[in-house]
C-alpha cells in the first residue's frame, strides 16, 4: 500500500502544524522520537504524529521530561494503556 | 454564579508558611500524578488545572501576598465577592485574555482582562512560525520588478488534530534589483499565532534564473563583447544591448586583446534602500569568421605574410 500525501506531512508542515518551531523537530528527530515513513525526496511523517509532539510538548513543558528520557516515557505510558484495555479497563 | 473561594495551600498540600521550593516540589509531585497524559482517570484533568491554578498564584510572589492578604478563616467552597471599589491590582503585560480555563475565584482576585493566561493545556500565546520557500525569477523580472501569483500547498490542523491540506494563493511582488538569493517577506502568511498572537513570516528566497546573456555577481552584470579581429586591432565603437533593452556604443581601444573588460557604471541591477545600482562589465572576445570568404580569406593570407606579428612571444 502506498502511502499518499493526504496522510502524510513533511517535516515543514508538521512544524506548522504542531506549533514546534524546526529546530525542535529536528532535535525530537535526533532523539528518535519520531518516525519518518519515507525520507527520500524529503522527510515525510504520518499525520498522527502531530498529536505525538503536541503530547511530547506537554510532558516536556508541564512535567519537564526531557527528550532523552521520553521515548521511555512514552513507550511505558502505551504500555500501559495496551494492559488496561487487555485488562478491561 | 458566585466564585468560592479556593484553598491554594490545601491543593498543593503545604503549609502557608512553605517557600518556594517546597511549593515547586510539591506542584511537581501532584503535576506527575495527575497529568492528564499520565493519568487517564475521569477527574484528573479537572484536578490538574487546580494545581496548576493553585501553583500559578504561589509561584508568583506578587499574587501569592495577594491572596494571603485575603488571610485566614476562609472555607474552601464559601462565597468570595471582591470588596466594593476593589480595584484589580494585577495587570501584567500580557494582550490577550484568559479563556477562562482557571476559577472564577482566580479570575475575580486576579482579574479577567490582562490577567494571567498561561494554560497547562496550551502552550502560551505564540507567535506562528516564519516559513521559508524558493521561487524562480528570471533576471529581467528581478531587473524591472514584477508581480507574481503563486501557489502553494497550505496545511491546518482542526481541533481534533485532523490535517487538512488545500491551495492557498499568493500575490507576490517581486521589487526591481531583487538579487539571488534575497528574501522577499511576507508578512503574516507564516504559521499561524496560537491565541491571537500574530502568524509568522512567509519568506520568499530569491533564486535567479540563468539568462543567456548576463551572468550576475551580486548587482554586477557581466557580459560578453564580440569583436572581430579588425575591431580590436584597429578600434571601433560597438554596440552592446544592455539588460534594460537600449543599447550602449562602447569603444574598443585599437590593440585590445581578448578577455579586456570595459566598466559601464550603473549599468547592472538597479540599486535598492542604500544598495547602489551595479556595474556592467563586457568582456572583449576577439571571433573570427568559422569560414572567411574568398576576398577575407586573400586578406588574412596578406597579412599573414605582412605582419611580423608573433602571438606566442613572451
Amino acid at each position: 500500500m502506498t502511502i499518499t500525501h493526504e496522510r502524510t506531512v513533511t517535516i515543514t508542515e508538521l512544524s506548522y502544524c504542531s506549533g514546534v518551531s524546526l529546530k525542535t523537530v529536528r532535535q525530537l528527530l535526533d532523539y528518535e522520537l519520531l518516525e519518518p515513513v519515507e525520507s527520500t525526496p524529503e522527510l515525510r511523517f504520518p499525520t498522527e504524529v502531530v498529536s505525538r509532539v503536541h503530547t511530547i510538548m506537554r510532558l516536556h513543558v508541564d512535567l519537564e521530561v526531557g527528550y532523552a528520557a521520553m521515548g521511555l516515557v512514552l513507550d511505558l505510558l502505551e504500555r500501559i494503556v495496551r494492559l488496561e484495555e487487555k485488562v478491561g479497563r | 454564579m458566585p466564585a468560592t473561594y479556593k484553598d491554594y495551600y490545601d491543593l498543593l498540600g503545604v503549609e502557608r508558611s512553605a517557600d518556594d521550593k517546597a511549593i515547586k516540589k510539591a506542584y511537581r509531585k501532584l503535576a506527575r500524578k495527575y497529568h492528564p497524559d499520565v493519568n487517564k482517570d475521569a477527574g484528573a484533568e479537572d484536578k490538574f488545572k487546580e494545581i496548576g491554578e493553585a501553583y500559578e498564584v504561589l509561584s508568583d510572589q506578587e499574587k501569592r501576598e495577594q491572596y494571603d492578604a485575603l488571610g485566614q478563616g476562609w472555607q474552601p467552597g464559601q462565597e468570595y465577592r471582591p470588596p466594593p471599589g476593589y480595584e484589580q491590582p494585577y495587570s501584567g503585560d500580557y494582550q490577550y485574555q484568559t479563556t477562562g480555563d482557571f476559577s472564577d475565584f482566580f479570575e475575580q482576585m486576579f482579574g479577567g482582562r490582562g490577567g494571567p493566561s498561561y494554560q497547562h493545556y496550551q502552550a502560551p500565546p505564540m507567535r506562528g512560525t516564519d516559513h521559508e520557500a524558493e521561487i524562480d525569477v528570471s533576471l529581467q523580472d528581478a531587473f524591472h520588478g514584477a508581480k507574481r501569483r503563486i501557489s502553494m500547498n497550505a496545511v491546518e490542523v482542526d481541533p481534533q488534530g485532523q490535517v487538512h491540506r488545500h491551495r492557498k494563493t499568493l500575490d507576490v511582488s517581486i521589487p526591481a534589483g531583487t538579487t539571488d538569493g534575497m528574501r522577499i517577506k511576507l508578512s503574516g502568511q507564516g504559521g499561524p499565532g496560537t491565541d491571537g498572537a500574530p502568524n509568522g513570516n512567509l519568506f520568499l528566497r530569491v533564486r535567479l534564473a540563468p539568462d543567456p546573456r548576463f551572468k550576475v555577481d551580486g548587482r554586477n552584470l557581466k557580459a560578453t563583447l564580440a569583436v572581430s579581429p579588425w575591431e580590436a586591432a584597429l578600434g571601433a565603437k560597438v554596440p552592446l544591448t544592455l539588460i534594460d533593452g537600449k543599447t550602449a556604443m562602447l569603444t574598443i581601444k585599437p590593440g585590445s586583446q581578448s578577455g579586456t573588460q570595459l566598466q559601464l557604471k550603473g549599468k547592472g541591477m538597479p540599486g535598492r534602500g542604500k544598495k547602489k545600482a551595479g556595474d556592467l562589465l563586457a568582456e572583449v572576445k576577439i571571433v573570427v569568421p568559422k569560414e572567411a570568404t574568398g576576398k577575407e580569406h586573400e586578406l588574412f593570407e596578406q597579412l599573414a605574410e605582412a605582419s611580423s606579428f608573433d602571438p606566442r612571444a613572451a
